[in-house]
């Protein structure tokens, strides 16, 4: 075939006959890339998904980790002392040489705001580590850098130039280049197509699909990262340590001033991250600044010059180049957050079983669940993202498809008919992970609030009581203390932790008996938070009993009277509240024997 | 921390202290203002500078075919309402044209009464099945509505102009045409009363019902409906069927007016329809949408064909404006939501 010719070959018609037959399309690949992409197609095919598993464990420990901050942040010294904690507007004499300078990012989402005042600044040729917890801020900081999204107040400079970066391309014109948590690849396009998207090599107007080819199959080769990965082969089919090479790659590609690395060895081995250090500190020496984001203590001590702390959108602290880089001076930058109260007091008067699930298995992957919730509980369900704890309270609620088992409420078995009304039925509500799933957001606080109740409480034949579903409405807008306290607002206007009380309010009016929480505090401000404790303990005392269902370590410990652990989509263990340690749950968090 | 805290109260006061936005006839009427002040200036317009528009007869037309538009519209927008769009409405003009004629016009009794009665309902079994099965299709297997009325509108058609031969079928009985083809109440065109009438009955569904909050919700996020216990597929396909039934009910009207089945009836509806629900103030994707503003849309709609037929501008420019009139609709309701 001539190259033209090639190059016309539409992209979908040849993915299309790969999907056809894999013997025609090896042929028809292999006459692609035998001169653009010599060999590497065919080397790749044959180990599809090796290394997944081993990515696995290391995830799990960066999980811990995580988690473990958490708690411990929790747990510390509400004070901030010591020479730790330096002035963070404090002006460099040498600004003229600093990369990027950030002075008073500030950006929030409705009322809750998620930078507040940041100062950030970077010089040429060093790693500068952003620190904190989840929701601390540091996916917003970066996003804004990239032009993701606009901040509401402060300035950023780079080399000394005041710039506005008000979209993608202004910040990869500013030779601002990042790689994403999650990627930012095109599943559907292939490797090649997406380390060159948005910046083609063309010829006239066809791609160059040779030239591409062949800078990305050199460098590949220069990484001597012993990872085979077709260039012709779907994103979608590769496994996700491949995903955040060709991720990492496309980034390192580019020409670059400041890289940014979000949590980019997450998928990764230690040796694939020793190549990836490598790198970094030769993009350093050539002055490029980098911005790392990890969790990872221990990478931190390897490539880190200095930290930046953030917790709550602001900067807590700093660990200067001078300075070492410890595990304790990381956590010493995360001290207790000062207004948040997670230990209630809680009723000892539990009544009898309310809720009883028995070897409960559903299509979706649970495997023989068995707990019980005693009247006047808070049940805790805890456990890693994938560990099924949520599918939990969904499969209770009738959103998944039950395979066996039963599901008793107050001695009745109602697993063969359950469904989200038939559970609503019997007076057990569930809070969604994703809030918004719960609410229509075009429509106002009222009708949100009394959507389940209609048929039983505020209509009569079918037509609505309108009266005394503002009644209604009024009382419970008051008793959760909605802001503003007006029930005809649309929710979309309302910010996160408001639009969860309304979906709480949705379940006082249902008069709910039993309650299934599932992740309601996430992306919650702070104070909202210790408003649902409060609440969710209240509850719990004239409640049948009450689920809570949260990654949070601290939530399990201290707002629960007993907590059952999830890992692979089986219960692992189940602690009672006063003999549950923090090591403990960890333990189990992680499948580990303890 | 403090000073978080008061900048989220003081944000609060703010919002607090900020004119509501009620949901509810007057905002919804104030939705769909947007486009009164075009509306009165195509009054206006043809008021001044078109012969014959202030005429009786003239007027008169106009609220028939307002009347038609209006019904069909508000079957649409029940659509539009939970989320989907129908494409088939036109053919199920034309279907229930053929089919309520075939039954009425048979030449057995000279009563034409108790013939036009069993007619009409044929005619609207078989709209709703139509609606029965879009719905049915679009919510138990999960297509995309677009796809299976746009499959409809040609099943449809399709079964109208066999039915027929492709020929009109004479033979309406009188009955018909002189209760719902020309008749009037007081001067007022029977077809505008019943027009009215349903958009009240319409309007108390749609606010006053459990049936119509639900409808909203489903629009709105038919995950937090599921989530509410609220069977979402029995109410969208009630939501086509009801569609279904608007459309054959204004095929009954319009077979009355012309006095014969015809297999190619309502051609222009659809686009009509849209255009006017659009313009009305309903939301496409669901969740929005008030009756006032979609008789008033449709209204719009059917002055601006009139006069262009009064000033004699062909039907096939008559398309392009009202292609171009939906297209403005939408593109304008984009960007005042934003």
């Amino acid at each position: 075939m001539p190259a033209i010719g090639r190059a016309l070959v539409p992209h979908c018609l040849k993915r299309y006959l790969g999907q056809l037959s894999s013997v025609s399309s090896s042929c028809q690949e292999d006459q692609v890339c035998s001169n653009e992409s010599a060999g590497s197609a065919a080397v790749g095919d044959g180990a599809s998904f090796p290394d997944i598993l081993d990515g696995g464990d290391f995830q799990q420990a960066l999980r811990l980790f995580s988690i473990e901050l958490r708690t411990l942040s929790a747990l510390d010294d509400p004070q901030p002392r010591g020479t730790f904690f330096r002035e963070s507007r404090r002006l460099d004499k040498d600004q003229d040489v600093l990369l990027m300078k950030v002075r008073g990012l500030t950006k929030s989402f409705e009322s809750n705001i998620v930078l507040n005042d940041v100062d950030f600044d970077l010089k040429p040729g060093e790693v500068h580590v952003l620190f904190g917890e989840n929701g601390a801020g540091k996916t917003t900081f970066t996003k804004i850098l990239c032009g993701g999204y606009l901040p509401k107040s402060g300035e950023i400079a780079i080399e000394g130039q005041k710039v506005h970066i008000a979209k993608p391309a202004d910040s990869r014109s500013l030779g601002i280049v990042a790689v994403h948590q999650d990627f930012s690849l095109v599943p559907q396009l292939n490797v090649l197509e997406n380390l060159y998207l948005g910046r083609e090599f063309k010829t006239g107007p066809f791609l160059n699909k040779r030239k591409m080819a062949k800078e990305a199959k050199d460098y590949f080769e220069d990484l001597k990262i012993g990872i085979d990965i077709d260039l012709n082969k779907k994103i979608s089919l590769l496994s996700m340590e491949k995903q955040q090479v060709v991720a990492i790659a496309r980034a390192l590609l580019q020409p670059l001033k400041i890289l940014i690395l979000d949590e980019p060895t997450s998928n990764f081995t230690d040796r694939e991250t020793g190549i990836l250090f490598e790198h970094i500190r030769e993009l350093t020496q050539r002055g490029v600044g980098v911005i790392y984001i990890s969790h990872v203590v221990e990478e931190l001590k390897a490539i880190g010059d200095r930290v930046t702390i953030l917790r709550d959108g602001r900067v807590v602290g700093h660990i200067d180049s001078n300075e070492k880089i410890t595990k304790e001076n990381l956590l010493k930058g995360m001290v207790q957050r000062p207004a948040e109260k997670v230990r209630q007091v809680l009723t000892t008067n539990l009544g009898k079983v309310c809720l009883e699930v028995k070897n409960l298995s559903t299509d979706s992957g649970l495997k023989d669940i068995n707990l019980s919730v005693k009247k006047g509980e808070i049940l805790g369900i805890g456990g890693l993202p994938d560990s099924g704890k949520s599918l939990v309270g969904r499969a209770l609620f009738g959103l998944e498809k039950i395979l066996s088992g039963e599901i008793q409420i107050r001695g009745e078995d109602i697993v063969h008919e359950i469904s989200p009304s038939v559970a609503l039925k019997n007076r057990m509500i569930y809070f969604p992970a994703e809030k918004l799933d719960g609410l229509v957001l075009c429509r106002d606080i009222k009708e949100n609030a009394t959507l389940p109740s209609l048929e039983d409480k505020f209509s009569n034949r079918g037509i609505l009581d309108k009266g005394r579903e503002r009644d209604a409405v009024s009382g419970i807008v008051e008793k959760l203390n909605v802001k503003p306290p007006n029930m005809g607002r649309r929710v979309c206007y309302l910010s996160g932790g408001n639009q969860q009380k309304v979906i709480m309010g949705r379940g006082l009016l249902k008069e709910a008996k039993l309650f299934i929480f599932d992740e309601i505090t996430r992306g919650v401000d702070i104070a909202s938070k210790v408003e649902f404790y409060q609440i969710v303990a209240e509850i719990a005392k004239d409640a049948d009993g009450v689920i809570f269902i949260t990654s949070e370590l601290a939530e399990l410990l201290d707002l629960c009277h007993r907590v059952v652990i999830m890992y692979g989509k089986r219960v692992e263990a189940t602690l009672e509240h006063e003999y549950a340690t923090r090591e403990e749950l960890v333990h189990h968090i992680l499948g580990l024997e303890v | 921390m403090s000073k978080v805290n008061s900048i989220i109260k003081l944000k609060e006061e703010m919002e607090s202290a900020r004119p509501t936005a009620q949901i509810g006839v007057f905002r919804s009427f104030i939705r769909s203002a947007g486009f009164l002040p075009l509306l009165v200036a195509a009054l206006l317009i043809a008021g001044l500078f078109v012969n014959h528009f202030f005429t009786i007869m003239n007027l008169m037309n106009i609220m028939r075919q307002t009347s038609y538009l209006a019904i069909i519209t508000i079957g649409e927008m029940l659509v539009f309402i939970v989320g989907g769009f129908d494409l088939s409405i036109g053919s199920v003009v034309a279907l229930t044209s053929v089919v309520t004629t075939m039954i009425a016009a048979t030449k057995f009794a000279d009563n034409g009464a108790t013939l036009t009665i069993v007619g009409i309902f044929g005619g609207l079994i078989s709209a709703g099945l139509v609606g029965l099965i879009n719905g049915t299709v679009i919510a138990v297997f999960r297509v995309a509505s677009f796809i299976v009325t746009l499959a409809m509108m040609g099943i449809a058609a399709g079964v109208a102009l066999d039915l027929s031969g492709g020929t009109p079928i004479w033979g309406v009985p009188k009955f018909m045409i002189s209760v719902f083809g020309g008749g009037s109440i007081f001067g007022v065109p029977t077809v505008f009363i019943i027009m009215v009438i349903v958009s009240v009955i319409m309007y108390i569904l749609l606010n006053q019902t459990k049936l119509g909050r639900y409808f909203w919700a489903i629009g709105g996020n038919e995950n937090a409906a599921i989530l509410s216990g609220i069977n979402t597929k029995k109410y969208i396909i009630l939501a086509y069927v009801l569609c279904g039934l608007f459309a054959g009910f204004t095929g009954v009207l319009l077979t009355a007016r012309v006095g014969s089945g015809e297999p190619v009836l309502g051609g222009g509806l659809m686009l009509q329809a849209m255009a006017a629900a659009v313009m009305g103030g309903t939301k496409v994707g669901g969740g929005e949408g008030n009756i006032p503003g979609v008789v008033l849309g449709a209204f719009f709609i059917v002055l601006v064909s009139n006069v262009m037929d009064l000033v004699n501008i062909g039907s096939y420019i008559q398309m392009i404006v009202m292609g171009g009139f939906l297209m403005f609709a939408i593109v304008t309701d984009e960007i005042l939501r934003k």
